[in-house]
């Protein structure tokens, strides 16, 4: 691709754009953002690929690293603005159709819905951890080196993602009894 | 199991389940939650989790950037190969490499010529295997050994670095008849060597160098004998000699052990 090859950065792109926008998008939650995103970081590639050291890291890892820098960097400057019906399920149009039955597909739904909100209201540092590590299924170590912190790190912020989100996630009606069910025994 | 220990194990669980690979733990940790409410509860509830993770990705794997995003970044592409961006960085690279392959090339070459300096250097600053020589010498009457050298600057050094070169290599020399020279002879060469304590003119001198390498025996006496001797012998001891006045000849103490022979020398200015 550095020699001038567009071919070379058409399979390049195609093999690897899907993980930086699928990315960009759980982080910001905004299809055009995730786009945005998706372009800056080959634009990136395109412009600075020879400073990309493979000993350093993957190239997956590199791009997602990128991606991260301007999802972060887009969202600390748009922060002030309301998104005006931006539906971020536009993107899945014909993709849900795939379940069994409208009541099926409908309850399908909603759950993704709830999960997409729950992770997005999570603050930044935990919602990184859950995209990397639960959505685009990294390990531990390449989440780590992707987000430039311990392993260690990345393990108990996800964990402490993990129950944030089922207290997000828990019905409104089952909060209110919580309190008394929820206390740990000792035995 | 605890509580406490289950709460760390909780999510493994979970994982396990929904990848139908339970761990060895479950078991263990079963029996915990089957009596457990609060721990139940909360293995549900990661269990829920996983699920709509599950539901999530088998959602969004099929997400793709608009064809546009790729047409964009083609046409910026075709854009900046056009402006030679990238023959101007395939220059550079190439550029860079030609640049190290010389760098290389140089220390290679300078690590050669170190080491061929060193070797060379090494093997003429080796002293010569010191054969004991025949020394064709005129003996001096003995009332002449205290008359004042008639050529003063014989033994001056012409340069700096003769001298220095002929320190470093009397040390060699010395280390290597330090053996040779035992305690009977170290006495001789005091004694010789304080000829100029008793008032007479002073004498500048060498230290005695050995000629044999066999130990000499001076418990039967010795006796030390004023010769001049060409130049030509200095060098074939070690010295260095000015090429010049290589004609030229030089008074020497040479010391001889009882049998006669000459066991060591010393040149006397």
């Amino acid at each position: 691709m550095l020699a001038g090859d567009e071919e070379a950065l058409a399979a390049l792109y195609r093999r690897r754009a899907g993980d930086v926008h699928r990315f960009a998008l759980h982080m910001c939650g905004s299809q055009s953002l995730a786009e945005d995103v998706t372009q800056e970081v080959f634009m990136v590639l395109m412009r600075e690929g020879r400073t990309f050291d493979p000993a350093k890291g993957s190239l997956p890892a590199f791009l997602i690293g990128v991606a991260r820098n301007h999802v972060l960097r887009r969202l600390r400057r748009e922060r002030f603005y309301v998104s005006l019906d931006e539906d971020p399920t536009n993107a899945r149009e014909g993709v849900s159709d795939r379940a069994s039955g409208p009541l099926d597909s409908l309850s399908r739904n909603e759950t993704i819905e709830s999960v997409r909100k729950s992770i997005l209201t999570l603050p930044e540092r935990y919602r990184e951890v859950v995209v990397l590590c639960e959505l685009q299924e990294l390990s531990y170590l390449e989440a780590a080196a992707i987000l430039g912190c311990a392993v260690g790190t990345v393990r108990s912020r996800l964990h402490r993602a993990r129950v944030l989100l089922i207290e997000k996630l828990r019905p409104a009606d089952e909060m209110e009894g919580a309190e008394v069910k929820r206390a740990r025994c000792f035995a | 199991m605890k509580c406490q220990d289950f709460e760390n194990v909780a999510r493994e669980l979970a994982y396990a389940e929904n990848h139908n690979a339970a761990p060895n733990i479950y078991s263990e940790a079963r029996a915990h939650f089957d009596d457990c409410e609060s721990c139940a509860l909360r293995l549900a509830d990661e269990r829920e989790l996983n699920r709509g993770f599950r539901a999530v990705k088998a959602e969004t794997n099929q997400y793709q950037p608009s064809p546009e995003v790729e047409e964009n970044l083609r046409q910026s592409f075709r854009e900046t190969v056009s402006a030679g961006a990238y023959s101007e960085v395939a220059r550079t690279a190439a550029r860079g490499q030609a640049w190290q392959t010389y760098g290389l090339a140089a220390a290679a070459a300078i690590v050669v010529l170190v080491f061929t300096v060193a070797l060379v250097r090494s093997r003429f600053a080796a002293p010569t295997p010191q054969t004991p020589q025949r020394v064709e010498a005129r003996v001096i009457p003995e009332n002449n050994l205290k008359a004042p050298m008639g050529n003063a600057e014989a033994f001056t050094p012409s340069k700096k670095h003769d001298e220095l070169a002929r320190a470093r290599r009397r040390k060699r020399v010395r280390s290597m008849t330090e053996p040779v020279i035992h305690e009977a002879e170290s006495s001789l060469l005091s004694a010789a060597n304080t000829t100029s304590a008793d008032g007479r003119e002073a004498e500048i001198a060498t230290e005695f160098v050995a000629l044999s390498s066999n130990a000499a025996n001076f418990q039967d006496g010795g006796q030390i004998v004023r010769v001049e001797l060409s130049r030509s012998a200095m060098a074939s001891l070690g010295f260095p000699v000015n090429v010049d006045r290589f004609g030229e000849r030089v008074k020497a103490d040479v010391l001889l052990s009882a049998d006669g022979f000459a066991r060591a020398i010393r040149f006397v200015q």
